[in-house]
């Protein structure tokens, strides 16, 4: 890591160079569909074991159609399982026998036409998780369309990968995105060397210089949009909606294929922190990714669906890539650096490299003595960008990262329980 | 799902830069060799004898907290050590056992440990502890006395001292680049102005200390020593003078940079070192102490929790909607 010797500003982090050499992962034997749980109690299963599944279908597990997904494989459910996520979230898994693909009626509607209702119902459950909804949901006030070709964590190159080889399909989601009404403005965020490609696609581009963590949603709007992201606020909310290039790139392919896109490229950084681009079907276990790669995981092992900063640790490696899943890293026993409960002894590096500019040093006292209220209006926790430099850089190894993620759900929770 | 295997599970960021207290306590030692070796080299035996004791019962004292505490030792990540050289370093070569022994009970237990160990010092351990026992046994920190037996081949003179009851016109044989050099009495590791100049730079290039409250207790301290000097050249030293004598140095690189007691933001850490510059001056000049970094410095202390609410806005506070 550089940084500045006077640094005032944030750590000379870089976004990854170029995208890595790509393989082909090939369909897994099993495979296995996540699909969120609502939170109520009273629910019951509509889906059973020995029930047959084709590619595009819209699978409900629950009665309602309040949690479902789009199968991306096909094949008989072989079992279903609960799986827990991080805060309280819990998934229902659907492990599946693959078989041959057969596509799924509502693939086939695509052929009729592709406008914007048409692809809705795969919002989410393509590659890039796009989620188009938020055209309905603001009833056309979603005026600028910022599309992101630089990856939101270190290492990462997927969607610089889908800038550089699926230029038409961009090309194409673009022009989807144009015809949707209320939209005046599609803005890509490109590095300068990707500008060669980038520009061919003819849509405004805004460079963006490439050190971490310039890539969050906040930042690009304060940045390239002259707009500054009030506290607690959604981008949505003032308009303004973010996409990932590969997720666009998909709703290119959609159109211009007619067919649902069901394989995504994955950035797995192995222990030795090589990287290697891998193109993998959605659903596939992460355990058919490492076979294939041979990358062996031990006990004592850590696996990361994310980036380095902003990843999320699973305790399996059955968790199958999402549409969301953009990296996997392992990282090896002796290279996992350790938490302490070393108090903080102010040395004021968190406050150097805080992009929101928070207190972190008074916030942590706060949110380690459990007062979420008083952290949110004394030290401006909603303002935090969850970069996570500042457990990246604290000599005390404090988890300060975890206290403000923990302290925004417990916040939530206060909040929920007060409605 | 199957539990064959445990992996680790924890909360991002995965990655660490692999800074601890332990190594910035290391690059404060390190940085202090050069002003110690030469206070050594001077002052023999016993200046080292004041420091490894002094370092010895900083440690040994978090030690004995720990202990009747119940808790993990601390000690390892030798932030008491580092209390106890900075306090020997302040001492006259000759101190007395006793002094070191107590000395560090005041900085290590009444400075720091009782008000929740490391990090939660209001005030600068080693300072608390020299201003208690300056209020205490003032003939403690009277270099004249305590260094009067020493020959070491130059003039052994406490300049603020001096200056103070004889005006600045009493020091002419004493010259600025001998004062940088280290040739003036004082506490061991106080005196050479190039050694802790070079620890200072060190400390800044390795940012262990925040440069901002360095810089401007400098500046602050040669501002108003300019003023002074300007209004009577005949009772008041010149600024480079100010700069060179005392705990002057010590103080801009080693004790207002103390983490939990000084600020963090950037305008405060101006204002902090400034004023801190600036009362030391003050208190020497106009002051009744012979030197005002001990005092000044646990002032500046004490409106640090004020001064360090003056931040800029953080990103989407206060914008109603844009």
């Amino acid at each position: 890591m550089k940084s500045s010797l006077f640094g005032s500003a944030t750590p000379g982090f870089r976004y990854a160079i170029s995208p890595h050499e790509i393989e082909d992962i090939p369909m897994p034997e099993q495979a296995m569909l996540f699909v969120e749980q609502p939170k109520t109690k009273d629910r019951k299963y509509v889906i059973k074991i020995g029930d047959t599944i084709k590619t595009g279908q819209n699978v409900s597990v629950f009665d309602g159609d309040a949690s479902s997904t789009r199968a991306s494989v096909t094949g008989a459910v072989a079992d279903i399982q609960t799986y827990r996520g991080d805060y309280g979230q819990t998934y229902t898994a659907l492990s599946i026998k693959t078989a041959a693909d057969d596509m799924d009626d509502a693939i086939t509607a695509l052929n009729q036409s592709t406008d914007l209702d048409n692809l809705l119902p795969f919002s989410g459950n393509i590659p890039g998780a796009p989620d188009l909804t938020v055209f309905k949901q603001y009833e056309s006030a979603i005026h600028t369309v910022v599309i992101n070709v630089l990856d939101d964590d270190l290492l990462v190159s997927v969607n610089q990968w889908a800038a550089q080889y699926q230029t038409s399909h961009i090309k194409q989601g673009v022009g989807f995105l144009k015809n949707i009404s209320g939209v005046k403005r599609i803005l890509l965020i490109a590095p300068e060397r990707m500008l060669s490609i980038i520009n061919t696609i003819g849509v405004e581009v805004s460079v963006i210089d490439e050190t971490y963590p310039n890539v969050l949603p906040a930042l690009i709007m304060r940045d390239h949009l002259n707009t500054i992201l009030p506290e607690g606020k959604s981008p949505e909310e003032l308009g303004i909606t973010f996409f990932k290039a590969e997720a666009i790139a998909a709703i290119g392919q959609m159109i211009a294929t007619k067919t649902m896109p069901v394989e995504k490229i994955v950035t797995v950084v192995k222990r030795d922190g090589s990287c290697q681009n891998a193109k993998v079907r959605l659903g596939t276990p992460l355990k058919a990714v490492f076979d294939h790669l041979n990358i062996t995981t031990r006990s004592g092992d850590r696996v990361i669906i994310g980036g380095p900063m902003r990843g999320t640790a699973v305790y399996s490696e059955d968790i199958p890539v999402l549409p969301t899943t953009d990296c996997v890293l392992i990282q090896s026993e002796s290279d996992i650096p350790g938490v302490a409960t070393t108090p903080c002894t102010n040395c004021g590096e968190c406050i150097r490299v805080c992009p929101a500019e928070i207190p972190v040093n008074v916030l942590v006292r706060y949110l380690e003595n459990g007062a979420y209220e008083e952290a949110r209006d004394l030290c401006d926790l909603i303002c935090c960008l969850e970069c996570g430099l500042c457990s990246y850089v604290c000599p005390s190894k404090m988890p300060i990262f975890q206290y403000i993620k923990l302290g925004k759900h417990e916040l939530s929770l206060i909040e929920t329980a007060e409605e | 799902m199957s539990k064959a295997k445990k992996f680790v599970v924890s909360h991002a960021p995965f990655w660490h830069n692999g800074d601890s207290i332990k190594i910035r306590s290391y690059h404060t030692m390190i940085a202090a060799i050069p002003a110690l070796m030469f206070g050594i080299s001077v002052y023999g035996l016993p200046a080292a004898r004041v420091i490894a004791l002094s370092i010895a019962c900083a440690m040994l004292w978090e030690l004995g907290m720990n202990y009747i505490l119940g808790q993990e030792s601390t000690i390892d990540n030798l932030s008491s050590a580092v209390i106890g050289m900075l306090f020997g370093m302040l001492l006259p070569a000759t101190a007395p056992w006793w002094i070191v022994v107590i000395g560090t009970f005041l900085a290590v237990i009444v400075g720091r440990e009782i008000f929740g160990g490391i990090g939660g010092n209001p005030f600068n351990p080693v300072l608390t502890a020299v201003a208690i026992i300056m209020l205490s046994w003032p003939d403690m920190y009277d270099y004249y006395g305590a260094l009067v037996n020493y020959n070491p081949g130059f003039p052994m003179i406490y300049p603020l001292e001096t200056i103070k009851f004889q005006g600045f016109g009493a020091v002419s044989e004493i010259s600025i680049i001998d004062m940088f050099l280290g040739k003036q009495a004082g506490g061991i590791g106080a005196t050479c102005g190039i050694g802790l100049i070079l620890g200072g730079v060190y400390l800044i290039y390795n940012k262990v200390i925040r440069w901002e409250i360095s810089l401007s207790f400098i500046v602050g301290l040669m501002i108003t020593a300019h003023l002074f000097y300007v209004s009577d050249p005949t009772k008041y030293a010149c600024p480079g003078f100010h700069l060179l004598a005392g705990y002057s140095l010590i103080g801009a690189f080693f004790l207002a940079t103390d983490d939990a007691s000084s600020p963090v933001n950037f305008i405060p850490m101006l204002i902090y070192g400034a004023g801190a510059g600036f009362l030391t001056v003050l208190i020497r000049n106009i002051g009744a102490y012979v030197d005002g970094v001990v005092f000044a410095i646990l002032l500046m202390n004490l409106a640090n929790p004020l001064i360090d609410r003056l931040r800029a806005k953080p990103l989407g506070k206060g914008i109603e909607n844009a």
